[in-house]
């Protein structure tokens, strides 16, 4: 986590760090990340690594803000290293169409 | 947290996934569209067909309210409200709802709740169910149809090819004639007329052809008739005649036999660019009747009845029913049942005659004699049912089991063992079967017979149907070794050229020389030329029917070898033949 994320986000190493990344997701979303997740690491396919998402992230505060998801993974030896970026998009933005 | 709980932790949480992922992939492939909604009716997660349902990808169709989707499933008239369904029936429940009336497109929608959660989540399942109630409206608007066809059906009486009549237009016509016979004097004649391998016609020519040819054999028929005659067709290749105000019975002989004449002359199709010529033939059942007490329905079986005896008889007379026709029927079904259960059943009767050489009774020879019998367990005569199987197509099979039955005779009676012939007697029609030879031989290998020891009877009349293909395969089983004699030689169709231009090795004296030569010397001359004829060719002669010690006595004086006949022993059933001794004395010299 950087500072911009802790910033804008309102989540603290504590409250984040060694949890699921699926907290910063709205509930509605979580079901739905956790079995894709697990379609990914059974499957390695994915269709939504590697380019720009529009997705609801809820902040620590339980405000929903609309952002840009980049998601990006590597395969080590140890398993899948996953990494993203999130731009929070203008107030009044619409999630992918 | 120690290290080994962290450890086990990752696992089950590795396991854990892997599971969802297949539970995910297996619910991504069924048919079926699946939601689950948590309690405000927000979509948690989707299968691909729901995805598909609704023409959205699920990153999109997460967090959104079901109800809000309803829109793209459903025209807003029959908009379902999902959330007073949920409140009225909290319990599930399944609803139908048209998507699309042009196309057709319904959809199942059903729901169950998730009871061990607070607020309760839903399960939805949709299913596009359009086949299944579009398939129950084809099947109601095809019976619509069906009845419609049939209410129109039953009010057409003519036949759509050649015009006339049909069935219904005949039976209400003999219906009338019939009420009027009741109260007027006078014959009344239904003449049922079928044409001869009209089949052929079509195969051969095809279809137009034929329906051309019936149009013009029914002008001929029309022309034939009397103006109140009535000729209609009832279809295929069969018509009726309806005569009425007959003064004698024996005018439906004259108009039958003008119907023949007529219909006889050479035809030839229009169109066509051939000069073929086809000559149609066809049988003529009549039925005379002098009262209005019976039905048409009875009348146009007999005289269904009566054409089907003209055909047997294959002359071109026709037939006029009795009442023993019907008797016949009922005989002839019942050899048919009796033969048809032999064959399922494998069971066939036999029964065998020795040959012997008559100087010292020594055997040679048996005969074999196939005996089916019927439902009450009288045998069956070989001329009934010879007819019966060749009619009905059985005669095949029929030929196959009895050969086998014979060959395990052979095996009981250890014929090859002892040097003894096995003699059989196969149906005309099977002789000329393509491929009968090479059954026969491939059967006696598969029995180990000795082809030598095999003798095949064979009627002249075996040649009269198809000369050739019948001479082919008589000439294939003599190549292969069998032995062939003529049957019944000296009675109907028999000719001296036969005995040289056959491939046989012997023949067999028809009975009715053996019973009258003892009292008849112009016969006795005749036996006496045809033994002295056979000698001279070569040829193995058996007397058949030997009685009596005064016929055994004269063949022996006129050099007869060989016989067989009651003097010695009737036909017996296999276990009485195993009894018999190398010598049979003639059983009253």
């Amino acid at each position: 986590m950087n500072d911009a994320f802790r910033d804008f986000y309102g989540w603290d190493d504590a409250g984040l760090i060694g949890e699921p990344i699926g907290l910063i997701l709205p509930e509605a979303f979580r079901m739905a990340h956790q079995l894709g997740f697990s379609r990914f690491t059974a499957t390695e396919q994915s269709t939504i690594l590697g380019h720009p998402l529009r997705l609801k992230t809820l902040c620590a505060d339980g405000r929903v803000i609309v952002s840009e998801h980049f998601i990006v993974a590597e395969k080590r030896t140890e398993g899948w290293v996953f990494g993203a970026t999130l731009t929070p998009l203008p107030e009044g933005s619409e999630p992918d169409q | 947290m120690n290290e080994q709980s962290l450890s086990q932790d990752s696992s089950l949480v590795r396991e854990l996934r892997r599971t969802m992922a297949r539970m995910e992939l297996a619910l991504g492939q069924i048919s079926d569209g699946l939601v689950i909604c948590d309690g405000a009716g927000e979509i948690l997660w989707c299968n691909t067909t729901f995805e598909q349902f609704v023409g959205q990808p699920r990153l999109l169709l997460m967090g959104r309210r079901l109800i809000s989707l309803m829109g793209a499933l459903l025209p807003a008239e029959t908009r379902l409200n999902l959330d007073g369904l949920l409140l009225q029936r909290p319990e599930g429940g399944t609803i139908t709802a048209v998507a699309c009336r042009e196309p057709l497109q319904v959809i199942e929608i059903e729901w169950r709740p998730v009871l061990s959660e607070q607020p309760v989540p839903y399960v939805f399942r949709f299913q596009d169910v359009s086949a299944r109630v579009s398939l129950e409206e084809l099947r109601l608007r095809s019976q619509e149809l069906l009845d419609q066809q049939l209410s129109l059906a039953a009010q057409v009486v003519t036949c759509p090819v050649t015009g006339l009549p049909n069935r219904r237009g005949l039976l209400q016509a003999l219906d009338a004639s019939l009420d009027q016979l009741e109260h007027q004097p006078g014959w009344l004649a239904v003449l049922f007329c079928d044409l001869n391998r009209f089949k052929e016609v079509n195969d051969i020519y095809g279809h137009a052809v034929g329906d051309q040819l019936l149009v013009a054999l029914a002008r001929r028929m029309q022309r034939a008739l009397r103006p109140d005659d009535v000729v209609a067709r009832l279809g295929g290749d069969e018509f009726v005649v309806l005569c009425t105000s007959l003064m004698h019975p024996d005018e439906a002989q004259f108009i039958a036999r003008r119907l023949l004449d007529m219909v006889a002359l050479p035809w030839t199709p229009e169109d066509t660019g051939t000069s073929l010529e086809i000559l149609p033939e066809m049988s003529v059942g009549i039925v005379l009747c002098n009262s209005g007490k019976r039905s048409a329905a009875q009348i146009l079986h007999d005289a269904d009845l009566a054409m089907y005896e003209a055909k047997r008889s294959r002359s071109r007379e026709p037939v006029i029913f009795d009442a023993a026709m019907d008797a016949r029927v009922v005989r002839r079904q019942e050899i048919h049942d009796s033969l048809r259960q032999a064959l399922k059943d494998q069971r066939l009767g036999l029964h065998l005659q020795p040959v012997v050489r008559l100087s010292d009774g020594l055997l040679v020879a048996v005969e074999a004699f196939c005996r089916p019998v019927d439902g009450q367990g009288q045998p069956i005569s070989p001329r009934e049912f010879i007819a019966e199987a060749e009619l009905t197509g059985l005669i095949g099979s029929l030929g196959q089991l009895m050969l086998q039955r014979c060959f395990a005779a052979a095996r009981d009676l250890r014929l090859k063992e002892r040097g003894l012939r096995l003699a059989v007697n196969f149906s005309t029609h099977e002789l000329a079967r393509a491929g009968f030879a090479d059954d026969v031989i491939a059967m006696a290998r598969v029995h180990a017979f000795p082809p030598e020891l095999l003798t095949i009877e064979v009627t002249e009349t075996a040649l009269v149907d198809q000369p050739q293909r019948t001479r082919s395969e008589l000439e294939r089983l003599r190549h292969a070794g069998f032995r062939l004699v003529l049957d019944d030689f000296g009675i109907g169709s028999s000719s001296f050229n036969s005995l040289v231009d056959l491939p046989i090795d012997g023949l067999k004296l028809d009975h009715t020389f053996t019973a009258s030569m003892v009292t008849d010397p112009r016969r006795c001359v005749l036996v006496g030329a045809i033994l002295n004829l056979a000698r001279s060719l070569d040829l193995d002669v058996v007397a058949e029917g030997v009685e009596t010690c005064e016929q055994r006595q004269l063949l022996l004086d006129m050099g007869c070898r060989l016989a067989q006949g009651f003097l010695y022993s009737h036909p017996q059933p296999l276990d009485q033949a195993q009894i018999w001794p190398v010598q049979l004395q003639p059983l009253h010299c």
